[in-house]
């Protein structure tokens, strides 16, 4: 046997000799803290997020029709503009919904551990391939939006001040999203 | 509604077989839920009962959860999480045990789909400056420096796996058999053989190139 293996077989005897030891204490504290109803695991917090962000993009669906009496956006751009945004919002609410119902779909009590690691890595996956038909869409409104306004430079500044600032946090949440899933594409 | 009476006899004989087969699995499983509970007595409520077998299921496995939780995490916090998610996940799911499987299975099942689950950003999944390391915060037992760097080490490199890969040493780690890893991942036996056998290889050279 040469030295690496070895010091692989040392490093294994070490972590299996390694026994951590919970108190009755501990034990106690552990019963108690699961009595605190509010208590949720990190599957079931995304999961209701997903269903948060789905009704949020359903309650918008109507909300865009404003855009057609409030006057910003003229004759036929107001039609287009609400019609693209309803467009959007119903299909951001149905990919959080359809996301919602996968995460809740996945059975960790029954499943085996590579079927649940296969399902987590594809809804994840899933999730990076609908901001990247979501974010194109975006910046179709908003060229929309930009062109029905070119001659005036109010609106024109607010619209592309709210755009800087949406890209910036945009971009911002995309690079947490894809520091986190970087480890579940690359496994 | 059909009749029983119109029902054949091979019919009647397999519906009375599934019955049986039924009756005598909800029987054993809970037998076997109060068979953990040396002080079970038939005044204790159902949810005395549940706690009793859960506060008998930690003090016998929370050594177990304690490690995967350390093997997927890099940070206190990070493993602190992770240990209540397990065990809220083996709380809430107590209830769905069936006696289909050995509780130890069962355990790690639930333990490794939570790990597997939750994959925390890259930037909470490193140590936090002036935070001592990891195993040095959970150490209770007088390990011995030597050991206690040889673990560090050790969990330094099945960091590097893909969770699957953690899930298949974690469970070679504590001895289980290429059987129970193949029940618990849902891999064929050979299957976890070359698995295994690559991911040791990957720690070996991943143990060649640090030094």
């Amino acid at each position: 046997m040469n030295e690496s293996g070895k010091n692989m077989d040392t490093m294994f005897q070490a972590w299996k000799n390694w026994v951590k030891t919970t108190s009755d204490e501990n034990l106690r504290n552990i019963y108690e803290n699961l009595q605190n109803p509010d208590r949720r695991t990190s599957l079931e917090n995304l999961a209701r997020r997903y269903k948060r962000f789905g009704i949020v993009g359903l309650l918008m669906v109507p909300v865009s029709l404003c855009y057609l009496h409030t006057g910003i956006f003229a004759e036929p751009y107001n039609v287009i503009i609400s019609v693209s945004l309803m467009v959007y919002f119903a299909i951001c609410a149905a990919m959080d919904f359809w996301l919602f119902r996968g995460i809740t779909g996945i059975d960790i009590y029954r499943e085996s551990v590579s079927e649940v690691s296969r399902k987590v890595r594809y809804y994840r996956r899933k999730h990076l391939q609908f901001i990247t038909v979501l974010v194109p869409l975006m910046i179709a409104v908003l060229t929309v939006m930009f062109i029905s306004q070119f001659d005036n430079i109010t609106v024109l500044t607010g619209l592309i001040a709210g755009a800087l600032v949406g890209l910036v946090i945009g971009l911002t949440m995309l690079s947490k999203f894809l520091a986190e899933y970087n480890i579940l594409l690359n496994p | 509604m059909i009749s029983t009476y119109d029902l054949s006899a091979d019919l009647q004989a397999m519906m009375r077989e599934m019955w049986l087969h039924l009756r005598f699995k909800i029987c054993s499983a809970w037998s076997h839920l109060c068979s953990m509970v040396e002080t079970f007595t038939p005044e204790m409520s159902v949810a005395d009962r549940k706690r009793e077998v859960f506060m008998m299921i930690m003090k016998e496995y929370n050594p177990l959860i304690s490690k995967l939780a350390y093997s997927y995490s890099r940070s206190r916090s990070d493993y602190d999480d992770l240990c209540q998610d397990i065990q809220l996940n083996i709380w809430k799911g107590l209830q769905t045990f069936r006696n289909e499987s050995e509780m130890s299975t069962w355990v790690y099942r639930v333990s490794l789909n939570t790990c597997v689950s939750t994959i925390r950003s890259q930037r909470r999944n490193t140590l936090n400056k002036g935070e001592n390391s990891l195993l040095a915060t959970l150490s209770d037992t007088g390990e011995d420096a030597e050991n206690m760097e040889r673990i560090e080490e050790l969990h330094h490199l099945i960091s590097k796996l893909g969770p699957e890969d953690k899930a298949i040493i974690n469970l070679w780690l504590a001895d289980k058999s290429y059987e129970e890893i193949s029940a618990v991942m849902g891999m064929k036996r050979n299957t976890v053989a070359t698995r295994l056998r690559r991911i040791k290889e990957k720690l070996s050279q991943w143990m060649l190139n640090d030094e």
